[in-house]
Protein backbone atom coordinates (compact mmCIF):
# COMPACT_ATOMS: atom_id res chain seq x y z
CA UNK A 1 0.00 0.00 0.00
CA UNK A 2 1.20 3.44 -1.04
CA UNK A 3 2.14 5.74 2.25
CA UNK A 4 -0.22 8.18 3.29
CA UNK A 5 0.87 11.64 3.20
CA UNK A 6 -2.57 13.60 4.35
CA UNK A 7 -5.46 12.77 6.38
CA UNK A 8 -7.81 15.22 7.11
CA UNK A 9 -11.18 13.72 9.34
CA UNK A 10 -14.02 15.74 10.56
CA UNK A 11 -12.67 18.90 9.92
CA UNK A 12 -14.70 22.08 10.79
CA UNK A 13 -13.06 25.37 10.00
CA UNK A 14 -14.55 29.00 10.60
CA UNK A 15 -13.39 32.49 10.16
CA UNK A 16 -14.94 35.51 11.80
CA UNK A 17 -17.73 33.09 13.60
CA UNK A 18 -18.76 31.79 9.96
CA UNK A 19 -18.57 28.01 9.21
CA UNK A 20 -16.99 27.05 6.14
CA UNK A 21 -16.05 23.98 6.26
CA UNK A 22 -17.98 21.58 7.71
CA UNK A 23 -17.00 17.75 8.63
CA UNK A 24 -14.36 17.55 5.61
CA UNK A 25 -12.85 14.66 4.92
CA UNK A 26 -9.89 13.83 2.90
CA UNK A 27 -7.13 10.87 2.52
CA UNK A 28 -3.93 11.96 0.09
CA UNK A 29 -1.22 8.60 -0.46
CA UNK A 30 1.67 9.17 -2.29
CA UNK A 31 1.60 8.72 -5.88
CA UNK A 32 -1.33 10.30 -6.32
CA UNK A 33 -3.06 13.35 -7.81
CA UNK A 34 -6.64 14.31 -6.61
CA UNK A 35 -8.66 16.53 -7.93
CA UNK A 36 -11.52 18.82 -6.18
CA UNK A 37 -14.28 20.84 -8.01
CA UNK A 38 -17.23 22.62 -6.49
CA UNK A 39 -18.71 25.90 -7.23
CA UNK A 40 -17.97 29.37 -6.35
CA UNK A 41 -17.46 30.09 -2.46
CA UNK A 42 -17.65 26.13 -1.66
CA UNK A 43 -14.42 26.39 0.59
CA UNK A 44 -11.69 24.95 -1.62
CA UNK A 45 -9.48 28.03 -1.19
CA UNK A 46 -10.34 27.39 2.57
CA UNK A 47 -9.10 23.89 2.76
CA UNK A 48 -5.64 24.83 0.88
CA UNK A 49 -5.49 27.47 3.61
CA UNK A 50 -6.17 25.63 6.38
CA UNK A 51 -4.06 22.43 5.37
CA UNK A 52 -1.21 24.59 5.35
CA UNK A 53 -2.67 26.75 9.20
CA UNK A 54 -3.35 29.66 7.84
CA UNK A 55 -4.09 31.62 11.21
CA UNK A 56 -7.20 33.52 9.76
CA UNK A 57 -9.11 30.21 9.94
CA UNK A 58 -10.10 28.79 13.26
CA UNK A 59 -10.17 24.88 13.77
CA UNK A 60 -13.31 24.22 15.75
CA UNK A 61 -13.51 20.35 15.22
CA UNK A 62 -11.40 17.45 13.74
CA UNK A 63 -7.64 16.67 12.60
CA UNK A 64 -5.01 16.59 9.92
CA UNK A 65 -2.54 14.43 9.86
CA UNK A 66 0.43 14.58 7.51
CA UNK A 67 2.55 11.46 7.07
CA UNK A 68 1.54 10.38 10.40
CA UNK A 69 2.29 13.44 12.35
CA UNK A 70 -0.65 15.41 14.07
CA UNK A 71 -0.38 18.52 12.08
CA UNK A 72 -3.57 20.24 13.33
CA UNK A 73 -2.03 23.01 15.42
CA UNK A 74 0.92 23.20 13.81
CA UNK A 75 2.21 26.60 12.89
CA UNK A 76 2.46 27.21 8.89
CA UNK A 77 6.33 27.46 8.17
CA UNK A 78 6.75 24.25 10.21
CA UNK A 79 4.24 22.32 7.75
CA UNK A 80 5.90 24.00 5.08
CA UNK A 81 9.39 22.36 5.94
CA UNK A 82 7.45 18.79 6.43
CA UNK A 83 6.80 18.99 2.53
CA UNK A 84 3.63 21.06 1.84
CA UNK A 85 2.84 23.82 -0.84
CA UNK A 86 0.33 25.61 -1.82
CA UNK A 87 0.31 27.50 -5.09
CA UNK A 88 -1.77 30.44 -4.43
CA UNK A 89 -5.21 31.56 -6.24
CA UNK A 90 -3.95 34.95 -5.46
CA UNK A 91 -0.11 35.17 -4.96
CA UNK A 92 1.00 38.12 -2.43
CA UNK A 93 3.26 40.70 -3.98
CA UNK A 94 6.35 41.03 -1.74
CA UNK A 95 8.75 44.20 -3.02
CA UNK A 96 11.95 44.92 -2.24
CA UNK A 97 12.43 40.72 -2.33
CA UNK A 98 13.71 39.89 -5.91
CA UNK A 99 12.20 36.18 -7.17
CA UNK A 100 15.32 34.32 -6.97
CA UNK A 101 16.44 36.09 -3.25
CA UNK A 102 12.69 34.64 -2.35
CA UNK A 103 13.76 31.14 -3.81
CA UNK A 104 17.08 31.07 -2.45
CA UNK A 105 15.99 31.67 1.04
CA UNK A 106 12.54 29.44 1.34
CA UNK A 107 14.60 27.00 -0.46
CA UNK A 108 17.45 27.06 1.95
CA UNK A 109 14.22 26.83 4.64
CA UNK A 110 12.39 23.90 3.56
CA UNK A 111 15.76 21.52 2.78
CA UNK A 112 17.25 22.96 6.46
CA UNK A 113 20.48 22.85 4.31
CA UNK A 114 23.03 25.28 2.94
CA UNK A 115 22.49 26.48 -0.29
CA UNK A 116 25.09 25.21 -3.23
CA UNK A 117 24.86 28.74 -4.78
CA UNK A 118 25.98 27.61 -8.85
CA UNK A 119 23.90 24.24 -8.70
CA UNK A 120 20.78 26.22 -7.45
CA UNK A 121 21.26 28.93 -10.28
CA UNK A 122 22.12 26.46 -12.68
CA UNK A 123 18.78 24.78 -11.39
CA UNK A 124 16.85 27.91 -12.10
CA UNK A 125 17.08 28.82 -15.29
CA UNK A 126 16.74 25.57 -16.62
CA UNK A 127 13.50 25.60 -14.91
CA UNK A 128 12.93 29.14 -15.77
CA UNK A 129 13.12 28.43 -19.65
CA UNK A 130 10.69 25.16 -19.73
CA UNK A 131 8.45 27.12 -18.19
CA UNK A 132 9.18 30.13 -20.71
CA UNK A 133 9.81 32.62 -17.96
CA UNK A 134 12.35 34.88 -19.23
CA UNK A 135 15.45 35.01 -17.06
CA UNK A 136 15.02 38.92 -16.09
CA UNK A 137 11.94 38.17 -14.54
CA UNK A 138 14.09 36.35 -11.75
CA UNK A 139 15.84 39.77 -10.55
CA UNK A 140 12.39 41.44 -10.32
CA UNK A 141 10.28 42.07 -6.95
CA UNK A 142 8.03 39.20 -6.38
CA UNK A 143 4.72 38.82 -8.28
CA UNK A 144 5.58 43.12 -8.33
CA UNK A 145 3.75 44.16 -11.14
CA UNK A 146 3.55 40.20 -12.27
CA UNK A 147 0.53 39.88 -15.10
CA UNK A 148 -1.96 37.39 -13.51
CA UNK A 149 -0.64 34.54 -15.55
CA UNK A 150 2.89 35.57 -14.40
CA UNK A 151 2.31 35.09 -11.27
CA UNK A 152 0.62 31.59 -11.49
CA UNK A 153 3.70 30.46 -13.48
CA UNK A 154 6.04 32.19 -10.76
CA UNK A 155 3.92 29.94 -8.58
CA UNK A 156 4.59 26.51 -10.31
CA UNK A 157 8.34 27.83 -10.40
CA UNK A 158 8.33 27.92 -7.18
CA UNK A 159 6.89 24.58 -6.89
CA UNK A 160 9.41 22.84 -9.34
CA UNK A 161 12.02 24.70 -7.10
CA UNK A 162 11.15 23.62 -3.80
CA UNK A 163 9.87 19.98 -4.59
CA UNK A 164 7.76 19.68 -1.81
CA UNK A 165 5.92 16.26 -0.96
CA UNK A 166 2.31 17.33 -1.54
CA UNK A 167 1.49 20.26 -3.69
CA UNK A 168 -2.23 21.85 -3.29
CA UNK A 169 -2.55 24.22 -6.67
CA UNK A 170 -5.36 26.45 -5.84
CA UNK A 171 -7.04 27.32 -10.03
CA UNK A 172 -3.58 27.63 -11.26
CA UNK A 173 -4.47 27.51 -13.86
CA UNK A 174 -6.81 30.46 -13.77
CA UNK A 175 -5.32 33.31 -15.75
CA UNK A 176 -3.42 31.43 -18.07
CA UNK A 177 -3.46 31.61 -22.24
CA UNK A 178 -3.34 28.66 -23.72
CA UNK A 179 -0.32 27.80 -24.41
CA UNK A 180 0.82 29.00 -20.68
CA UNK A 181 -1.74 25.92 -19.65
CA UNK A 182 0.26 23.51 -22.00
CA UNK A 183 3.64 24.61 -20.41
CA UNK A 184 3.07 24.52 -17.06
CA UNK A 185 0.62 20.82 -17.31
CA UNK A 186 3.87 20.04 -18.69
CA UNK A 187 5.47 21.45 -15.30
CA UNK A 188 3.37 19.55 -13.38
CA UNK A 189 4.17 16.66 -14.87
CA UNK A 190 7.72 16.91 -14.46
CA UNK A 191 7.42 17.26 -10.93
CA UNK A 192 4.92 14.30 -9.80
CA UNK A 193 6.64 11.21 -9.04
CA UNK A 194 5.78 8.04 -7.08
CA UNK A 195 6.75 9.37 -3.94
CA UNK A 196 4.83 12.90 -4.10
CA UNK A 197 1.03 13.89 -4.31
CA UNK A 198 -1.42 16.57 -5.94
CA UNK A 199 -4.10 17.83 -4.71
CA UNK A 200 -5.41 19.78 -7.60
CA UNK A 201 -8.23 22.82 -7.42
CA UNK A 202 -9.60 23.71 -10.46
CA UNK A 203 -12.75 25.20 -12.35
CA UNK A 204 -10.91 23.65 -15.76
CA UNK A 205 -10.00 20.53 -17.40
CA UNK A 206 -7.56 21.78 -19.19
CA UNK A 207 -4.80 22.16 -16.61
CA UNK A 208 -5.30 17.95 -16.31
CA UNK A 209 -4.59 17.38 -19.32
CA UNK A 210 -2.17 14.76 -19.57
CA UNK A 211 -2.01 14.15 -15.65
CA UNK A 212 -3.10 10.51 -14.69
CA UNK A 213 -5.92 11.77 -12.71
CA UNK A 214 -7.00 9.04 -9.52
CA UNK A 215 -9.70 11.10 -8.00
CA UNK A 216 -11.99 13.80 -7.92
CA UNK A 217 -14.18 15.31 -5.48
CA UNK A 218 -16.90 17.12 -5.26
CA UNK A 219 -17.00 20.21 -2.77
CA UNK A 220 -19.55 22.29 -1.89
CA UNK A 221 -20.95 23.53 1.25
CA UNK A 222 -18.04 22.57 3.21
CA UNK A 223 -17.93 18.99 2.48
CA UNK A 224 -16.81 16.56 0.24
CA UNK A 225 -19.89 14.97 -1.13
CA UNK A 226 -18.85 12.98 -3.48
CA UNK A 227 -15.56 10.84 -4.85
CA UNK A 228 -15.11 9.43 -8.31
CA UNK A 229 -12.57 8.71 -10.80
CA UNK A 230 -11.51 10.98 -13.92
CA UNK A 231 -14.93 10.59 -15.79
CA UNK A 232 -16.38 13.10 -13.48
CA UNK A 233 -14.57 15.72 -14.77
CA UNK A 234 -16.17 15.33 -18.30
CA UNK A 235 -19.57 15.36 -16.42
CA UNK A 236 -19.21 18.25 -13.83
CA UNK A 237 -18.05 20.18 -17.37
CA UNK A 238 -20.99 19.55 -18.74
CA UNK A 239 -23.90 19.50 -16.16
CA UNK A 240 -22.23 21.61 -13.64
CA UNK A 241 -22.51 21.05 -9.89
CA UNK A 242 -26.51 21.23 -9.94
CA UNK A 243 -26.69 17.49 -9.14
CA UNK A 244 -24.52 17.60 -5.79
CA UNK A 245 -25.64 20.77 -4.55
CA UNK A 246 -28.93 18.98 -4.58
CA UNK A 247 -28.28 15.75 -2.75
CA UNK A 248 -26.12 17.52 -0.30
CA UNK A 249 -29.42 19.89 0.39
CA UNK A 250 -31.44 16.92 1.24
CA UNK B 1 25.13 66.64 35.64
CA UNK B 2 22.28 66.70 33.16
CA UNK B 3 21.21 69.43 30.61
CA UNK B 4 17.89 69.87 29.67
CA UNK B 5 17.69 70.98 25.44
CA UNK B 6 14.21 72.58 24.71
CA UNK B 7 14.12 73.30 21.34
CA UNK B 8 15.65 70.56 19.41
CA UNK B 9 14.58 69.52 15.79
CA UNK B 10 12.02 72.18 15.50
CA UNK B 11 9.75 72.19 12.44
CA UNK B 12 10.67 74.80 10.30
CA UNK B 13 7.06 76.05 9.76
CA UNK B 14 5.27 75.70 12.98
CA UNK B 15 2.02 73.56 12.91
CA UNK B 16 -0.84 73.12 15.29
CA UNK B 17 0.82 72.91 18.78
CA UNK B 18 -1.54 69.88 20.09
CA UNK B 19 0.10 67.57 17.42
CA UNK B 20 3.15 67.47 19.13
CA UNK B 21 5.43 67.77 15.97
CA UNK B 22 6.80 71.25 16.27
CA UNK B 23 9.91 70.70 18.15
CA UNK B 24 11.12 68.11 20.89
CA UNK B 25 12.82 68.08 24.56
CA UNK B 26 15.96 66.10 25.11
CA UNK B 27 17.92 65.62 28.10
CA UNK B 28 21.66 65.71 27.25
CA UNK B 29 24.69 64.59 29.55
CA UNK B 30 26.85 66.74 30.28
CA UNK B 31 30.76 65.49 29.71
CA UNK B 32 32.66 68.15 31.62
CA UNK B 33 34.79 68.43 28.86
CA UNK B 34 36.49 71.26 26.65
CA UNK B 35 34.96 73.61 24.45
CA UNK B 36 35.72 72.64 20.69
CA UNK B 37 36.90 75.67 18.40
CA UNK B 38 34.97 75.79 15.63
CA UNK B 39 36.47 77.57 13.01
CA UNK B 40 34.40 80.63 11.67
CA UNK B 41 33.90 78.88 7.79
CA UNK B 42 31.76 76.70 9.79
CA UNK B 43 30.36 78.47 12.48
CA UNK B 44 27.52 79.87 9.71
CA UNK B 45 26.48 76.10 8.87
CA UNK B 46 22.76 75.48 10.34
CA UNK B 47 22.33 71.97 11.61
CA UNK B 48 18.47 70.15 11.61
CA UNK B 49 18.46 69.81 15.29
CA UNK B 50 19.13 73.21 15.77
CA UNK B 51 21.58 75.48 17.78
CA UNK B 52 20.55 74.28 21.09
CA UNK B 53 21.62 70.85 19.85
CA UNK B 54 24.88 71.97 18.42
CA UNK B 55 26.35 74.32 20.99
CA UNK B 56 25.76 71.55 23.38
CA UNK B 57 28.20 69.53 21.81
CA UNK B 58 30.66 71.89 20.96
CA UNK B 59 30.98 72.63 24.41
CA UNK B 60 30.71 69.32 25.74
CA UNK B 61 33.10 67.67 23.10
CA UNK B 62 34.78 64.55 23.95
CA UNK B 63 36.38 63.73 20.54
CA UNK B 64 37.18 66.42 17.83
CA UNK B 65 38.22 65.41 14.13
CA UNK B 66 38.85 67.93 11.39
CA UNK B 67 39.21 65.99 8.04
CA UNK B 68 39.84 68.42 5.02
CA UNK B 69 40.33 67.31 1.29
CA UNK B 70 42.33 69.58 -0.65
CA UNK B 71 41.29 70.15 -3.85
CA UNK B 72 40.68 67.18 -6.44
CA UNK B 73 41.82 64.51 -3.97
CA UNK B 74 40.12 61.75 -2.41
CA UNK B 75 39.21 60.51 1.14
CA UNK B 76 37.47 57.37 2.67
CA UNK B 77 37.77 57.13 6.36
CA UNK B 78 35.86 53.93 7.24
CA UNK B 79 37.79 53.50 10.33
CA UNK B 80 38.75 57.01 12.51
CA UNK B 81 34.99 57.56 13.99
CA UNK B 82 33.78 54.45 15.38
CA UNK B 83 32.99 54.61 18.99
CA UNK B 84 32.27 51.89 21.59
CA UNK B 85 30.00 53.35 24.50
CA UNK B 86 29.96 52.60 27.90
CA UNK B 87 28.10 54.53 30.70
CA UNK B 88 31.09 55.79 32.53
CA UNK B 89 32.25 57.85 29.59
CA UNK B 90 29.74 59.83 27.53
CA UNK B 91 30.46 60.46 24.24
CA UNK B 92 30.24 63.70 22.36
CA UNK B 93 31.72 64.00 18.97
CA UNK B 94 32.56 67.01 16.50
CA UNK B 95 33.41 66.38 13.47
CA UNK B 96 34.28 69.22 11.03
CA UNK B 97 34.65 67.70 6.88
CA UNK B 98 35.73 70.51 4.39
CA UNK B 99 35.77 69.05 0.80
CA UNK B 100 37.52 71.42 -1.67
CA UNK B 101 37.08 71.82 -4.77
CA UNK B 102 36.71 68.61 -6.87
CA UNK B 103 37.47 66.65 -3.94
CA UNK B 104 35.37 63.35 -2.89
CA UNK B 105 35.23 62.25 0.38
CA UNK B 106 33.16 59.29 2.17
CA UNK B 107 33.21 59.18 6.01
CA UNK B 108 31.68 56.41 8.16
CA UNK B 109 30.67 57.31 12.10
CA UNK B 110 29.55 54.38 14.20
CA UNK B 111 28.10 54.41 17.64
CA UNK B 112 27.65 50.76 19.23
CA UNK B 113 27.68 49.68 22.78
CA UNK B 114 30.41 47.77 24.68
CA UNK B 115 28.25 46.63 27.38
CA UNK B 116 24.21 46.84 28.26
CA UNK B 117 25.40 50.01 30.37
CA UNK B 118 23.12 53.30 29.83
CA UNK B 119 25.25 55.34 27.85
CA UNK B 120 24.90 58.78 26.59
CA UNK B 121 26.43 59.82 22.86
CA UNK B 122 25.66 63.28 21.37
CA UNK B 123 27.48 64.09 18.12
CA UNK B 124 27.59 67.39 15.90
CA UNK B 125 28.98 67.43 12.36
CA UNK B 126 29.14 69.80 9.67
CA UNK B 127 30.34 69.68 5.95
CA UNK B 128 31.12 72.26 3.52
CA UNK B 129 31.36 70.69 -0.12
CA UNK B 130 32.80 73.17 -2.17
CA UNK B 131 32.68 73.57 -5.86
CA UNK B 132 32.38 69.56 -7.62
CA UNK B 133 32.68 68.12 -4.62
CA UNK B 134 31.38 64.95 -3.72
CA UNK B 135 30.42 64.27 0.07
CA UNK B 136 29.18 61.01 1.40
CA UNK B 137 28.59 60.79 5.31
CA UNK B 138 27.20 57.56 6.74
CA UNK B 139 26.42 57.27 10.58
CA UNK B 140 25.22 54.23 12.04
CA UNK B 141 23.69 53.55 15.26
CA UNK B 142 23.37 50.40 16.74
CA UNK B 143 23.70 51.39 20.41
CA UNK B 144 21.34 49.22 23.35
CA UNK B 145 18.14 50.09 24.42
CA UNK B 146 19.19 52.23 27.52
CA UNK B 147 21.18 54.57 25.82
CA UNK B 148 20.53 58.27 24.45
CA UNK B 149 21.95 59.39 21.34
CA UNK B 150 21.61 62.44 18.87
CA UNK B 151 23.18 63.55 16.04
CA UNK B 152 23.46 66.71 14.21
CA UNK B 153 24.19 67.39 11.24
CA UNK B 154 25.13 70.66 8.71
CA UNK B 155 25.89 70.81 4.71
CA UNK B 156 26.88 73.86 3.23
CA UNK B 157 26.89 73.00 -0.65
CA UNK B 158 28.77 75.31 -3.35
CA UNK B 159 28.04 75.10 -6.88
CA UNK B 160 27.88 72.06 -8.64
CA UNK B 161 28.57 69.96 -5.18
CA UNK B 162 26.85 66.71 -4.57
CA UNK B 163 26.65 65.88 -0.82
CA UNK B 164 24.55 63.13 1.12
CA UNK B 165 23.49 61.59 4.59
CA UNK B 166 22.97 57.83 5.12
CA UNK B 167 21.81 57.39 8.53
CA UNK B 168 20.97 54.13 10.50
CA UNK B 169 19.04 54.42 13.28
CA UNK B 170 19.01 51.16 14.51
CA UNK B 171 18.98 51.09 18.27
CA UNK B 172 19.07 52.77 21.64
CA UNK B 173 16.60 54.15 23.99
CA UNK B 174 15.79 57.79 22.90
CA UNK B 175 17.17 58.83 19.75
CA UNK B 176 17.04 61.86 17.89
CA UNK B 177 18.65 62.86 14.38
CA UNK B 178 18.75 66.47 12.51
CA UNK B 179 19.96 67.15 8.75
CA UNK B 180 20.04 70.43 7.10
CA UNK B 181 21.40 70.97 4.09
CA UNK B 182 21.85 74.50 2.88
CA UNK B 183 22.10 74.13 -1.15
CA UNK B 184 23.70 77.36 -2.19
CA UNK B 185 25.80 76.44 -5.60
CA UNK B 186 24.24 76.61 -8.21
CA UNK B 187 23.36 72.78 -9.84
CA UNK B 188 23.83 71.72 -6.34
CA UNK B 189 22.50 68.24 -4.86
CA UNK B 190 21.40 66.02 -1.96
CA UNK B 191 20.40 63.06 -0.47
CA UNK B 192 19.26 61.43 2.31
CA UNK B 193 18.83 57.76 3.36
CA UNK B 194 17.98 57.31 6.37
CA UNK B 195 16.51 53.75 7.80
CA UNK B 196 15.34 53.57 11.32
CA UNK B 197 14.00 50.85 13.69
CA UNK B 198 11.62 51.63 16.48
CA UNK B 199 11.19 48.43 19.02
CA UNK B 200 10.29 48.53 22.62
CA UNK B 201 9.71 51.78 24.13
CA UNK B 202 12.36 53.16 21.81
CA UNK B 203 11.70 57.29 21.04
CA UNK B 204 12.75 58.38 17.81
CA UNK B 205 12.96 62.07 16.56
CA UNK B 206 14.16 62.75 13.59
CA UNK B 207 14.29 66.45 11.28
CA UNK B 208 15.57 66.65 8.00
CA UNK B 209 15.65 69.90 5.84
CA UNK B 210 17.08 70.33 2.49
CA UNK B 211 16.79 74.27 1.97
CA UNK B 212 16.95 75.51 -1.75
CA UNK B 213 18.92 78.97 -2.35
CA UNK B 214 20.93 78.01 -5.73
CA UNK B 215 18.58 78.05 -8.77
CA UNK B 216 18.19 74.29 -10.58
CA UNK B 217 19.49 72.58 -7.03
CA UNK B 218 17.94 69.10 -6.22
CA UNK B 219 17.28 67.36 -2.84
CA UNK B 220 16.15 63.39 -2.72
CA UNK B 221 15.27 62.37 0.92
CA UNK B 222 14.28 58.96 1.72
CA UNK B 223 12.97 57.32 4.77
CA UNK B 224 12.51 53.63 5.75
CA UNK B 225 11.43 52.04 8.61
CA UNK B 226 9.67 49.56 10.78
CA UNK B 227 7.83 49.84 13.89
CA UNK B 228 7.69 47.23 16.51
CA UNK B 229 6.31 47.39 20.26
CA UNK B 230 5.40 50.81 21.54
CA UNK B 231 7.91 52.61 20.17
CA UNK B 232 7.50 55.94 18.98
CA UNK B 233 8.76 57.57 15.78
CA UNK B 234 8.16 61.43 14.61
CA UNK B 235 9.82 61.91 11.02
CA UNK B 236 9.49 65.52 9.68
CA UNK B 237 11.24 66.57 6.20
CA UNK B 238 11.19 69.95 4.95
CA UNK B 239 11.57 70.97 1.22
CA UNK B 240 12.41 74.77 1.81
CA UNK B 241 12.52 76.57 -1.76
CA UNK B 242 13.73 80.19 -1.10
CA UNK B 243 12.89 82.68 -3.70
CA UNK B 244 15.80 82.93 -6.00
CA UNK B 245 16.10 78.81 -6.34
CA UNK B 246 14.20 78.90 -9.23
CA UNK B 247 14.14 75.21 -11.08
CA UNK B 248 14.79 73.22 -8.24
CA UNK B 249 12.87 69.92 -7.74
CA UNK B 250 12.91 68.37 -4.61
CA UNK B 251 11.51 64.34 -3.21
CA UNK B 252 10.83 63.07 -0.59
CA UNK B 253 9.28 59.57 0.43
CA UNK B 254 8.65 57.41 3.21
CA UNK B 255 8.16 54.27 3.53
CA UNK B 256 7.34 52.58 7.16
CA UNK B 257 5.84 48.96 8.23
CA UNK B 258 4.04 49.08 11.25
CA UNK B 259 4.71 45.85 12.84
CA UNK B 260 2.85 46.92 16.24
CA UNK B 261 -0.61 48.32 16.78
CA UNK B 262 0.90 50.17 19.75
CA UNK B 263 3.45 51.98 17.97
CA UNK B 264 2.87 55.32 17.10
CA UNK B 265 4.31 56.65 13.90
CA UNK B 266 4.04 60.69 13.21
CA UNK B 267 5.07 61.48 9.13
CA UNK B 268 5.48 65.38 8.93
CA UNK B 269 6.02 66.36 5.25
CA UNK B 270 6.64 70.21 4.38
CA UNK B 271 7.39 71.33 1.22
CA UNK B 272 7.75 75.77 1.78
CA UNK B 273 8.01 77.45 -1.25
CA UNK B 274 9.09 81.42 -1.34
CA UNK B 275 9.51 80.51 -4.74
CA UNK B 276 7.14 79.57 -7.71
CA UNK B 277 9.48 77.89 -10.38
CA UNK B 278 9.98 74.86 -8.58
CA UNK B 279 8.80 71.05 -8.44
CA UNK B 280 8.50 69.63 -4.94
CA UNK B 281 6.96 66.44 -3.99
CA UNK B 282 6.35 64.36 -1.05
CA UNK B 283 5.04 60.35 -0.66
CA UNK B 284 4.46 58.10 2.43
CA UNK B 285 3.61 54.96 2.76
CA UNK B 286 2.56 53.41 6.14
CA UNK B 287 2.26 48.87 5.60
CA UNK B 288 1.33 47.06 7.84
CA UNK B 289 2.90 43.52 7.09
CA UNK B 290 -0.39 42.59 5.90
CA UNK B 291 -1.01 38.76 7.61
CA UNK B 292 -1.95 36.97 4.15
CA UNK B 293 1.89 38.28 3.47
CA UNK B 294 3.25 37.09 6.15
CA UNK B 295 1.43 33.36 5.50
CA UNK B 296 2.25 33.48 2.10
CA UNK B 297 5.79 34.06 2.92
CA UNK B 298 5.59 31.34 5.92
CA UNK B 299 4.11 29.01 3.79
CA UNK B 300 7.35 28.92 2.01
CA UNK B 301 9.03 27.53 4.86
CA UNK B 302 10.31 30.70 6.33
CA UNK B 303 10.00 31.33 10.02
CA UNK B 304 7.89 34.13 11.40
CA UNK B 305 11.31 36.37 12.25
CA UNK B 306 13.15 35.22 8.79
CA UNK B 307 9.73 36.60 7.14
CA UNK B 308 9.51 39.77 8.66
CA UNK B 309 13.58 40.04 8.46
CA UNK B 310 13.12 39.58 4.90
CA UNK B 311 10.52 42.18 4.64
CA UNK B 312 12.74 44.58 6.39
CA UNK B 313 15.82 44.22 5.15
CA UNK B 314 14.43 44.83 1.59
CA UNK B 315 13.04 48.22 2.72
CA UNK B 316 16.82 49.00 4.55
CA UNK B 317 18.77 47.23 1.34
CA UNK B 318 19.52 50.62 -0.74
CA UNK B 319 20.36 52.47 2.48
CA UNK B 320 23.20 49.62 3.74
CA UNK B 321 25.00 49.07 1.04
CA UNK B 322 25.95 52.46 1.08
CA UNK B 323 27.98 51.92 4.11
CA UNK B 324 31.78 51.88 3.20
CA UNK B 325 32.36 48.52 4.87
CA UNK B 326 31.05 45.26 3.87
CA UNK B 327 31.84 43.81 7.65
CA UNK B 328 29.58 46.45 9.28
CA UNK B 329 26.78 46.32 6.40
CA UNK B 330 27.15 42.45 7.77
CA UNK B 331 27.00 43.43 11.39
CA UNK B 332 23.30 45.75 10.42
CA UNK B 333 21.87 42.18 8.86
CA UNK B 334 23.07 40.34 11.90
CA UNK B 335 21.86 42.78 14.39
CA UNK B 336 18.18 43.10 12.65
CA UNK B 337 18.40 39.25 12.13
CA UNK B 338 19.07 39.41 16.34
CA UNK B 339 16.27 41.74 16.95
CA UNK B 340 13.14 40.42 14.63
CA UNK B 341 14.38 36.74 16.84
CA UNK B 342 12.96 38.98 19.92
CA UNK B 343 10.21 39.96 18.55
N1 LIG C 1 -10.67 35.40 5.17
C1 LIG C 1 -11.99 35.32 4.98
N2 LIG C 1 -12.80 36.22 5.55
C2 LIG C 1 -14.14 36.18 5.35
N3 LIG C 1 -14.74 35.25 4.60
C3 LIG C 1 -13.98 34.33 4.01
C4 LIG C 1 -12.57 34.32 4.16
N4 LIG C 1 -12.07 33.29 3.46
C5 LIG C 1 -13.13 32.68 2.89
N5 LIG C 1 -14.27 33.30 3.23
C6 LIG C 1 -15.62 32.91 2.79
O1 LIG C 1 -15.71 31.52 2.84
C7 LIG C 1 -16.37 31.00 1.72
C8 LIG C 1 -15.48 30.02 0.99
O2 LIG C 1 -14.41 30.74 0.37
P1 LIG C 1 -13.30 30.02 -0.49
O3 LIG C 1 -12.35 31.07 -0.92
O4 LIG C 1 -12.75 28.89 0.27
O5 LIG C 1 -14.14 29.50 -1.73
P2 LIG C 1 -13.66 28.72 -3.02
O6 LIG C 1 -14.34 27.43 -3.01
O7 LIG C 1 -12.20 28.72 -3.10
O8 LIG C 1 -14.28 29.64 -4.17
P3 LIG C 1 -13.69 30.07 -5.60
O9 LIG C 1 -14.04 28.96 -6.53
O10 LIG C 1 -14.46 31.29 -5.93
O11 LIG C 1 -12.24 30.30 -5.48
C9 LIG C 1 -16.79 32.18 0.90
O12 LIG C 1 -18.11 32.51 1.21
C10 LIG C 1 -15.86 33.26 1.34
O13 LIG C 1 -16.45 34.53 1.22
MG1 LIG D 1 -10.83 29.61 -4.30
Amino acid sequence: MAEKLLEVSGLHASVEDKEILSGLDLNVSAGETHVIMGPNGAGKSTLGNVILGNPEYIINAGKILFEGADITREKTDARARRGIFMSFQSPEEVPGVTLEDFLRVSKTAVTGKPLKVFAFKKQLKKTMAALNMDESYAQRYLNVGFSGGEKKKAEILQMLTLQPKLAILDETDSGLDVDAVRIVSEGIRQYKNESNALLIITHNAKILEGLKVDYVHILTDGKIVHTGGPELIDEISRDGFHRWEESAAQ
Amino acid sequence: MEEQLKNINTLPALTWNHLGVNRAELIAQQTGKSTASIPEEFGRIKTGMGEEAADFAAHNCTDYHVIEAEAGKEIIDAESMRYSLADEHPTVDVTLIHAHEGSSVTVLQSYTSADNTACFHGGLTKIIADKGAWVRLVQVQMLNNRSRHFDDVGFLLGDGAHAEIVQAELGGKDAFAGCLALLEGYQSSFGADTIYLGEEDRRLDMNYIARHTGRKTTSDMTAAGALFGHSDKIYRGTIDFIRGASHSVGHEVENTLLFSPEARNRTVPLILCSEEDVDGQHAATIGKINAQRLFYLLSRGLTEAQAKQLVIEAQFAPAIAKVPDTALQDAIKEYLGRRMQLD
